[in-house]
């Protein structure tokens, strides 16, 4: 076999050739060079019937298999099958959705009577809960479980791009392409001011630790605890949700090696309609204008264009494991390289995990140790090369004959784009090590003792040089600037957990336990330099600038700080014959950050679950599983950084005092003794359902979620206070929803199945109050795009009674004869902006947030091919086209480009936000489609081998004008599609992967 | 038996892990506490503190705090649309109108500036007063108030009524509550009084050891200043106090006029004998003034060798550019307009090869017909190069090296002028320090005088140096008419309180008119 390079030029592009493609390439090699001849000389016909083991009924569209092979058989109407097997061929596997696969012994016989038992499968499915694990048929909180054939495929680096659009509820938005950049994430709708929006991360059962070691490949299940009932065992870090990551370990008798690789090569699928050459001078002769002479040089620059490129990936993980049944081990190795469709742009991640697991003293000692880490290899991009690209003229050109940059440097906001990534050198790297250990000790029957602990550090190098030609460095001479900070936990919990029976239907589970942790951030140092006599060395001569005297080499140094969190939390669970759920959890916890006078603060919870499938009236229906849900928790939120409690002193400006400088001191933060976390209260109510042995299954659940003592930043007088605002605990919010997940085999037929899968969610939030008895807001006017002259114009409001994301703008009404837009104002007069006040005559004009999310996913099977893709989309949110008002600025267009869209609407004013901005952000997108083929090969080493391709990004049906009306929801001004310094105008991008997935045994 | 006690161990053993520390004190390594600073082993601390409300006055220049709201208003600044740039929610024409609301947000930055200026001096006056005894603790006391006062000063002649605070807690005000607003005479009677009290614990030395620092010749400056209101502060003059407190500082022999180009150079500081009080200002160490990338025209910054771009926003009125009608006045000098050349004395040209000219009139209504208060370009209106230009701003904002003047000479002479011209009833009784000033700068002396002379004469002194408005309300001229402001509601000679403030403070009463 050979891959044939020529077929693909982007292949042919690939500048990277590590050893892990050779492994793939031998990989190959291996698996086609042992292709078996099959012999069907010594074969012979066995025969059966498949029934229901329950009723004695037929099943339709079962499959026998062989097993090792992909000789097979699917039922007829009367569960009848008929298929041939070798003399070496001693099992078959009988398998249908909904009951419990079987494995037969062949031996002799030709004629196979084969009963199915249903398969509580989803029941029986173990889903991993705070401190421990529990059984779905009682968890009594909205967990949702995603399994890995379940995640995202194609370039996908991070646990949250593996679960977007596949659980209700979840917001998960990543704006653009940049590799470099994460994604946001938010559960059920926006919950807080200015504290922490992200769920909080549990891996391997380890609270709190990063999320960087972990490797897709590495990821056996995510569970995603959505209601406080399942989540406030957590406290403090819970109100945002729990997302349970448990990775891989070896298993007892299976070693295994896989090995997952991809390529792929990624592609801008949208760019901004900005004018050309000849648009652009077209539009100034009909107004009678031209560009100046130094301007107009005959080009015709796509500056778009210019700054992008095809890029490439790619992805190799190798992961081994193997063990006995008193040591086991997991070991994954995983290399990712992922360029950014801008150029320079690109990330390189390496990560490695080893875990080692003991059972030890007759089974009762369990002790296991994770070894993990990453390196990640960030070379940034500066935002402002995009707005750049979009207004640069298109009649220059990007070089000079001699090689150098087109520039015009006095031109304000005017900076070769290419110029803007190529000057400017801007690297960060962050490590990632962290070790973990669990030990779990049966004291007595059903009483463990559990130990955790965790050693973790962070370190992040960053790395900038801006060179001397450099569109704000030139001034000095160059600029570079390197930093090296540390961060990083150590924790300890313990906890007893005891479980027993009480007679034969009646079980409870107990656990109490105390958590200690320890976080520091910003251990490090930075410094920076100026006037280089040379680029040569990039940052790393950021010793030899002639640093002039008074420059402050040290500007910008950071803070160091820590925070530390103590628990005790307890639960207790009890069952009544599977049937009844009862659980009640109490978490105290006390977290540095607060203040002197509420560190402390009690998280309570009660649930309840009743499983009504296994009653009397329904055992004999085609009800398979129902299952009734409610829960009331309160949760917390402690995402404020440490000390904001404190008044401190620190250096505030240099003031020059008898020839010298020196720094000035003063207070910088007024004390708050009282401030306290924000608690969220969650009542879920929920169902669980399934139809014909969950042949259709799903949920459905309803929340109230609300939130107090919401931590925000308040105006305050100065005097008596030190200092202009205050952290304080002030205002409610409120977040109801429902969300509901609905999964059917549509349709099970011989060599072709269907399953599809959908998830809803619909969020209504409101800002209850922004105020308490000690301070007072009406409103709060959020949201300003930047932009020159737009400075100071909010677009959004807070105010109790809507919803964040409020567009709060002016009412554009129409145009005037000459184009300029008119706008209505409070006193119902239609004027031109010079007339309008703001923000007296804004007016409310639809929101940021979506109606409802949804994400449908559709798996098909077709002998070995299979396919799945996911659609996901939102709808009934608006969005500012902020980035569309900023390229609308007629009355510079000889000096600045123009958007395509502004040259045909003629407004000769200067751009002004209002509704006429303001689109539609619905949107449907076909994000991720995979189709695959398992390798019908069989050989004694080979556990199986697949291959793949993949579309992200296939494509959407939108309204939106805009670059990606995927933009970020998860903020306090969700909908605003702005420029500049935000994750918003990096070029959104469709990306096409091909992998293959090896197994041995 | 055995394995019961080893189970004993076991659950005593869990149990001491399950009740370790619970210990959740913080200590703060981002910056000192109140506990350890300032400290009396180390009086370099308290001296740290006491520059604090010095160095905070940088920001009286700093783009949208206070010296905007004081320009923009008036006859001398504008900042006109121009087309893309400088629309900004029409916060600055809504300045030139005079039809500013109570949410335009530069009053509430301006207004914080004050108080936070007016809460670093009460804490810092209240902590020195704590202080053990040391030889510079009364002088440090003194300067604060000073700078107090000073702040006070510019609130009261900004808002008017503005509540009089020195307390540094909720705690120590009555039943806990904020105040309301005092009457603009008590905050008046506040700042003289506190002026007199510490007139002679302020340094009295003025060289480069108390430069850019509140000395004596400061207090008696912001004395002058104020008494010199006192009309339009408590309603009834005090022309004797300003005249007292001009004679003792021109009588000091401290002070003399200098070069008027010179004096507001690059290189400005203490060798400059006309400075009283100056905000020192240093790109590297801190500086707000960025007034040549305010108000310079990107395309002619290379008449200045300015070496980044700039914005060219701010211009002066034509109607102003006309009181500069002496030819050899030295202070024609400040602005620029006409056409452009660059310092080597070849023209400036755009890039169709014509000379760019700076064109002092300002076209209201003629480029764009939907906003008359758009002029098109930033080539309309000349500008202000009063300070100089910086041929070595850098980073992000343009920061200069030219420190900014708050109290000079001149403006001592010309207060003694006009305080006696008003005290007896007869402008002429001014003619003498106004010619005096007049023929520092190269002007004709006048042969008579009128107090619409005087008024012009401190226009062409003080343009661009924040005491227009002032001027200008004292005179009686607020009502004008300039440019396209026709308003004449004499309520607007009080900014409003920013709707913010009363957010905060519901006992606030905002102003009349708003």
């Amino acid at each position: 076999m050979d891959i044939d390079y020529n077929l693909n030029p982007t292949l042919l592009r690939m500048k990277f050739l590590y050893e892990f493609r050779l492994l793939c390439l031998l990989g190959l090699c291996i698996i086609f060079g042992v292709n078996p001849i099959h012999v069907h000389a010594q074969s012979r016909r066995i025969t059966g019937t498949i029934t229901d083991g329950s009723s004695g009924s037929p099943l339709v569209g079962a499959t026998a298999l062989v097993k090792g092979t992909t000789q097979g058989a699917i039922s007829g109407s009367d569960g009848s099958f008929s298929l041939f097997v070798e003399a070496n061929e001693d099992t078959l596997e009988v398998s249908y959705i909904g009951f419990t696969t079987q494995l037969i012994s062949i031996g002799n016989s030709s004629e196979f009577l084969i009963q199915m038992l249903a398969d509580n499968a989803y029941l029986d499915e173990v889903v991993v809960v705070g401190y421990g694990t529990q059984n779905r048929s009682d968890v009594t909180g909205a967990v949702a479980s995603i399994k890995p054939e379940n995640f995202n495929q194609g370039v996908v680096t991070s646990v949250n791009a593996l679960l977007q659009g596949k659980v209700a509820g979840l917001s998960i938005s990543k704006p653009g392409g940049d590799p470099t950049r994460g994604s946001s994430i938010q559960l059920r709708g926006p919950s807080t001011l200015s504290g922490a929006t992200e769920p909080f991360y549990v891996i391997d059962g380890i609270p709190g630790i990063s999320l960087s070691t972990v490797a897709p490949e590495d990821i056996l299940s995510i569970d995603v605890a959505k209601d406080a009932s399942s989540t406030a065992i957590y406290g403090t870090r819970a109100a945002n949700g729990v997302i349970f990551v448990t990775t891989r370990k070896g298993q007892a008798g299976k070693a295994f090696m896989d090995y997952h690789g991809y390529v792929s090569t990624t592609a801008v699928s949208r760019y901004v309609d900005v004018a050309n050459s000849t648009q652009l001078k077209g539009y100034l002769s009909s107004v009678g204008l031209s560009l100046e002479a130094k301007d107009d040089l005959g080009f015709d620059t796509d500056w778009q264009e210019e700054i992008t490129q095809t890029a490439l990936a790619q992805n190799h993980n190798l992961s081994f494991g193997g063990g006995s049944s008193k040591s086991r081990y997991y070991a994954s190795l995983t290399y990712t390289e992922q360029e950014g469709v801008v150029l320079t742009s690109d990330q390189q991640i390496f990560r490695g995990r080893i875990r080692v697991d003991n059972t030890l003293w007759d089974d009762r000692l369990q002790i296991n140790l994770t070894l993990a880490a990453s390196h990640i290899n960030n070379q940034e991009v500066d935002y402002n090369a995009f707005y750049a690209s979009m207004r640069y003229l298109p009649t220059v050109p990007v070089r000079l004959e001699d090689g150098s940059f087109f520039r015009d440097i006095p031109r304000q906001e005017y900076n070769n784009p290419v110029a803007v990534l190529l000057d400017n050198d801007q690297n960060r790297k962050f490590t990632a090590l962290t070790f973990y250990t669990n030990a779990s000790f049966k004291i007595l029957k059903g009483l463990t003792f559990n130990l955790n602990s965790t050693l973790e550090r962070r370190d992040e190098l960053f790395s900038q040089y801006q060179n001397r030609e450099h569109y704000t460095a030139f001034n000095t001479g160059g600029l570079a600037q390197r930093g090296s900070y540390a961060g990083g936990k150590e924790l300890i919990e313990t906890y007893l957990n005891y479980e027993t029976k009480l007679g034969e239907d009646h079980g409870l589970n107990l656990l109490a336990g105390y958590s200690y942790e320890e976080n520091f951030f910003n251990d490090g140092v930075q410094a920076r330099n100026v006037e280089f006599l040379s680029d040569d060395l990039g940052f790393y001569g950021l010793g030899i600038g002639n640093t002039p005297d008074g420059f402050n080499t040290l500007q910008g140094i950071r803070g160091f700080s820590d925070r530390k969190l103590i628990s005790f939390y307890g639960r207790a669970i009890y069952t009544y014959d599977e049937r009844i759920t009862l659980q009640a959890s109490l978490r105290r916890d006390g977290s540095s950050v607060f203040g002197e006078n509420n560190k402390w603060a009690i998280f309570p919870a009660v649930a309840a679950s009743w499983n009504l499938a296994s009653e009397d009236f329904l055992v004999s229906s085609p009800v398979s599983t129902l299952k009734l849900r409610a829960g009331w928790g309160v949760s917390g939120n402690q995402g404020i950084p440490p000390y904001q409690s404190q008044t401190i002193f620190s250096p505030q400006g240099r003031v020059f005092l008898d020839g010298t400088w020196i720094n000035s001191f003063f207070i910088n933060r007024n004390p708050n003794p009282d401030l306290k976390w924000e608690e969220t209260a969650t009542t879920n109510l929920g169902i669980e359902f399934g139809f014909l042995n969950d042949r259709i299954n799903g949920s459905i659940d309803l929340y109230d979620k609300n939130t107090v003592d919401l931590l925000g930043t308040y105006p305050v007088p100065v005097p008596p206070f030190a200092v202009d605002d205050i952290l304080a605990n002030v205002g409610e919010m409120n977040n109801r929803g429902i969300e509901v997940y609905v999964s059917a085999a549509l349709v099970q037929k011989e060599n072709f199945t269907w399953t599809s899968g959908i998830n809803f969610a619909h969020n209504r939030n409101e800002v209850v109050s922004l105020s308490n008895s000690l301070f007072e807001r009406e409103e709060i006017l959020t949201g300003e795009p930047s932009g020159q002259g737009i400075v100071g114009q909010t677009v959004q409001v807070l105010r109790p009674g809507l919803p964040i994301g409020s567009f709060y703008l002016l009412d554009f009404v129409g145009t005037d004869g000459n184009g300029a837009h008119l706008f209505a104002t409070r006193d119902g007069q239609n004027v031109t902006v010079s007339d309008v006040q703001f923000p007296a005559d804004n007016v409310l004009l639809g929101n940021g947030l979506p109606d409802f999310t949804f994400g449908w996913t559709h798996t098909f099977t077709m002998g070995n091919f299979g396919l799945n893709f996911l659609l996901r989309g939102v709808s009934g949110n608006k969005v500012l086209n902020a980035l569309s008002a900023n390229l609308s600025r007629l009355p510079e267009a000889q000096i600045y480009n123009q958007s395509a869209a502004a040259i045909e609407g003629r407004n000769p004013d200067n751009p002004v936000h209002s509704d006429f901005y303001l689109e539609n952000g619905s949107y449907i997108r076909l994000d991720n489609a995979t189709l695959s083929y398992d390798i019908p090969l069989s050989a004694s080493f080979l556990g199986g081998a697949k291959v793949y391709v993949t579309g992200q990004n296939l494509f959407t049906i939108t309204d939106y004008s805009g670059l990606d009306p995927e933009i970020n929801l998860n903020t306090l001004t969700p909908g605003i599609d702005g420029i500049r310094n935000d994750d918003r105008n990096y070029y959104p991008v469709r990306t096409f992967t091909a992998g293959l997935r090896l197994s041995l045994k | 038996m055995k394995t019961t006690s080893i189970h004993k161990v076991y659950f005593l053993f869990a149990l001491g892990l399950l009740m370790s520390c619970t210990d959740l004190t913080e200590l703060n390594r981002s910056g000192l506490g109140e506990d350890v600073f300032p400290s009396s082993s180390n009086l370099d601390s308290y001296q740290a503190l006491v520059l604090r409300p010095v160095g905070h006055f940088r920001n009286f220049i700093a783009n949208q705090r206070f010296w905007i709201i004081l320009e923009a208003s008036t006859d001398e600044c504008v900042v006109p649309t121009r087309g893309g740039g400088w629309g900004d929610a029409n916060r600055w024409r809504d300045m030139h109108f005079h039809e500013w609301n109570v949410n335009h947000p530069t009053f509430n930055q301006a207004w914080n500036f004050s108080y936070e200026g007016i809460n670093q001096c009460n804490n810092i006056v209240k902590t020195l007063e704590a202080a053990p005894e040391f030889e510079e603790k009364n002088s440090f006391i003194a300067q604060t108030r000073a700078m107090r006062a000073f702040y006070y000063f510019w609130l009261m002649d900004a808002f008017g009524n503005v509540p009089l605070l020195t307390a540094t807690s909720i705690e120590e005000l009555p039943n806990g509550e904020l105040p309301g607003n005092n009457a603009r005479a008590e905050v008046y009677d506040f700042v003289v009084s506190e002026l007199e009290a510490i007139e002679n614990e302020l340094p009295d030395i003025n060289d480069v050891t108390t430069y850019g620092l509140p000395t004596k010749w400061f207090g008696l400056a912001l004395q002058a200043k104020v008494k010199m209101n006192a009309e339009v502060y408590r309603g009834s003059p005090d022309y004797e106090g300003t005249i007292a407190a001009c004679d003792k500082i021109i009588n000091s022999g401290q002070f003399a006029y200098s070069d008027y180009r010179e004096m507001f150079d690059v290189g400005n500081g203490p060798q400059v004998e006309e400075i009283i009080f100056a905000m020192v200002n240093d790109a590297q160490q801190g500086s707000q003034l960025n007034f040549a990338v305010r108000f310079i025209p990107s395309s002619t910054k290379d008449a200045f060798n300015i070496p980044r771009g700039t914005w060219g926003g701010h211009s002066t009125l034509p109607e102003f550019l006309n009181k500069f009608d002496d030819p050899n006045d030295v202070r024609n000098g400040q602005w620029q307009f006409g056409p452009q050349f660059l310092p080597s004395g070849d023209p400036i040209v755009d890039g169709n090869g014509n000379q760019i000219v700076v064109d002092p009139d300002l076209p209201w209504g003629e480029a764009n017909d939907a906003n008359p208060f758009d002029v098109g370009s930033d080539l309309f209106g000349a500008n202000s190069v009063k300070y100089t230009p910086d041929p070595t701003v850098a980073g992000c904002c343009g920061y200069q090296d030219n420190d900014y003047i708050i109290f000079r000479y001149a403006d001592i002479v010309l207060m003694r002028g006009e305080a006696l011209a008003k005290q007896g009833g007869d402008p002429n009784l001014g003619l003498r320090d106004v010619n005096d000033l007049r023929q520092a700068r190269g002007a004709e002396p006048f042969a008579s005088l009128t107090l619409d002379l005087i008024l012009d004469e401190r226009g062409r002194e003080f343009a661009f140096e924040h005491w227009r408005r002032n001027d200008l309300i004292r005179f009686g001229k607020w009502e004008d008419s300039w440019g396209l402001k026709t308003n004449s509601d004499p309520t607007r000679r009080l900014f409003p309180i920013p709707q913010a403030q009363i957010d905060a403070n519901p006992r606030l009463q905002q102003n009349p008119g708003y």
